[in-house]
């Protein structure tokens, strides 16, 4: 597979490999606006199917009143928004879809559930999130985690946090994804506790000898993400200028600093949480059009890499 | 005064306030994007400005890049050594620093030591960067993007009376100060949240002055009204921060460069508590990121 570099070609991918094998997204609690305009675009597109759990009734008058298509959609009906998500989970463990959507239901306890004793879908790493952005000015896309998760993450959970994003870019049809580990500064320094931690992890990947990735840092924004400057800088590593993951120290760093790329110059946005056998996709009000459809189509596009690589 | 909006109004600000021009020295060899920032401002009659290092370097790189230095002061030491200006700081001979060819940390450490008389009292030493966001039509100052890694809540405060200071200056009388996060509400696992909070009580009770300090704020609800109104964020700063100050350096750092480099918002950087402010930018930055960094600092 070509690796991808736009957000448009992320669509289309998904788009093409539901083709071959068409991917089901069932949605927890889908008495939610912006989830079922989402859905409704991305199944309209031929990026997916979807099976909306949650209370028929409600779900209609949403979609009549907000001019929602939900017509090639199932509505699988439950009253209470829990039992809804609960039944969503339980239909992804059961193989009838390869996605999770977050809908009318808390993260935290969407999470719970996928994690629960009474589902097989719990995976050896923790979960977290990862953005992928189509920033004007770079040269393919980059991703960031985690603004969504993670809040500050310690030598292991960040281990895992690298991990989980380097399987959304190989997703994507990257072999061997170039990851950054972000910096103030391009080099270990006492004073700033990130660097000496991002030293570590480093060692860590290095002694297991980087089969899945490349790595390197700590590297500022700038000199991951542009070449001249990786080289004024002295940064040697094929990562310099060219990232494709960039994985910061704290949910602050990365929901800021994307936010000023979303709201400033329109970077689109696809996001998706991994870490258990499905991934789990999340949409929010604020997110364009354009966005929602391409967190969808990541989210297939990934279901599609886990289950191949599940079945090797 | 009414608050400065952009760039074009620090820099007439500069020059109504500017009776002679600023002595400028620059720390290590000069880059040729700063040769033609203070060019500018030398054409002006703003700066003054002193270069160090082998002059006859300096001029053969000037003359390369066909920038007029008539009138630069430029010293002939050995180059890439911060005593000149250590110096020259004791002695009251300079008015702004700039960063050079020289290391931002290995600049700072030389500047901190009690005896290059840098620091005043117990004055905390601080960043800032400022922008000039064109979708907001108005200015954002963002602390701390260079000096303090891991602010905790004392420094924090320092963070703000800093910024607040600065924009006073600037005509923000009672500047809008965001204590920014990943979210608005306030969660005791996420220690920022936890933090926003208690300053924002601070300035409720006064302990804070001349300004209006709210958090924990999300990005969004800070800067974009219409996003803060619909996530029912209300309040004198919501939506309409002129300052954000950040969690920690990395946030800080990633936005100045996200707004500099991607959104390709005017903008400049400087660190201020000190004798002198320093202007701090890297060779990445451009010349007019230079410049404004200048205007920035003269104010």
């Amino acid at each position: 597979m070509q690796p991808i570099t736009s957000s448009s070609r992320i669509i289309d991918a998904a788009i093409e490999l539901s083709k071959r094998r068409r991917k089901t997204v069932a949605v927890a609690a889908a008495s939610d606006s912006a989830v079922l305009a989402a859905v409704s675009d991305a199944e309209k597109l031929g990026v997916c199917d979807a099976l909306l759990f949650g209370n028929d009734s409600r779900i209609k008058e949403i979609a009549e009143s907000d001019g929602i298509d939900i017509s090639n959609l199932t509505i699988e009906h439950h009253d209470d928004p829990v039992e809804a998500a609960y039944n969503a989970v339980k239909a992804a463990d059961k193989g009838r879809a390869d996605v999770v959507m977050k809908g009318f239901v808390g993260t935290s306890q969407l999470l719970k559930m996928v994690l629960s004793k009474d589902f097989n879908l719990r995976g050896k790493n923790t979960m977290s999130h990862t953005a992928v952005l189509d920033i004007p000015g770079y040269h393919k896309l980059i991703g960031i985690t985690d603004g969504g998760m993670v809040v500050k993450p310690d030598f292991e959970t960040k281990i895992q946090m690298i991990e989980n994003g380097v399987e959304v870019f190989r997703a994507l049809g990257f072999d061997k994804p170039k990851v950054a580990l972000s910096g103030a500064i391009d080099y270990v320094h006492e004073n700033f506790p990130s660097t000496l931690l991002n030293k570590r992890i480093i060692e860590h990947f290095e002694a297991g000898q980087l089969k899945e990735c490349e790595i390197a840092g700590p590297m500022t924004l700038e000199a991951a993400t542009n070449r001249d400057i990786a080289g004024q800088r002295g940064i040697e590593s094929p990562v310099g200028g060219d990232a494709d993951l960039f994985v910061v120290d704290s949910i602050e760093e990365c929901n800021i600093v994307s936010k000023v790329l979303i709201l400033f110059i329109k970077a689109v946005f696809a996001g998706v949480i991994i870490g258990a056998k499905v991934p789990i996709s999340l949409v929010s009000r604020t997110d364009s059009a354009q966005n929602k459809k391409a967190s969808l189509s990541i989210a297939c596009l990934v279901a599609e890499y886990l289950s191949q690589k599940g079945g090797e | 005064m009414e608050p400065v909006k952009d760039f074009h109004h620090i820099e007439n600000l500069v020059k109504a306030q500017t009776k002679s021009p600023r002595k400028v020295m620059v720390v290590g060899n000069c880059f040729v994007k700063w040769m033609r920032a203070l060019k500018k401002a030398k054409d002006e009659n703003l700066v003054e400005p002193i270069l160090l290092g082998s002059e006859a370097a300096i001029r053969e790189n000037a003359d390369i890049h066909d920038i007029d230095i008539r009138g630069f002061d430029i010293r002939n030491t050995p180059g890439g050594s911060v005593t000149p200006a250590i110096e020259a700081l004791q002695e009251n001979k300079v008015d702004i620093l700039v960063r050079g060819d020289f290391g931002v940390l290995d600049l700072l450490t030389a500047l901190f030591r009690r005896e290059a008389g840098f620091r005043i009292g117990k004055n905390i030493v601080t960043s800032i960067s400022g922008h000039f966001v064109g979708a907001l039509g108005r200015m954002l100052f963002v602390t701390d993007p260079m000096v303090i890694p891991a602010p905790d809540l004392k420094m924090k405060i320092a963070l703000v009376e800093n910024a607040v200071a600065y924009t006073h200056k600037l005509g923000f009388s009672k500047p809008r100060v965001a204590l920014t996060s990943a979210v608005e509400l306030i969660y005791p696992v996420m220690q920022h949240t936890i933090e926003g909070a208690v300053i924002s009580k601070m300035n409720d009770r006064n302990q804070i002055k001349d300004c209006l300090v709210d958090g924990p704020l999300s990005m969004d609800c800070a800067v974009i009204e219409s996003a803060a109104k619909e996530k029912g964020v209300t309040g004198w700063v919501a939506g309409r921060a002129d300052i954000l100050v950040q969690p920690n350096i990395e946030t800080s750092y990633g936005m100045y460069r996200a707004f500099a480099l991607y959104v390709k918002a005017p903008s400049g950087v400087i660190v201020v508590g000190g004798k002198v402010p320093v202007c701090v930018t890297s060779r990445a930055d451009t010349v007019e990121t230079n410049y404004n960094s200048l205007l920035m600092a003269m104010v």
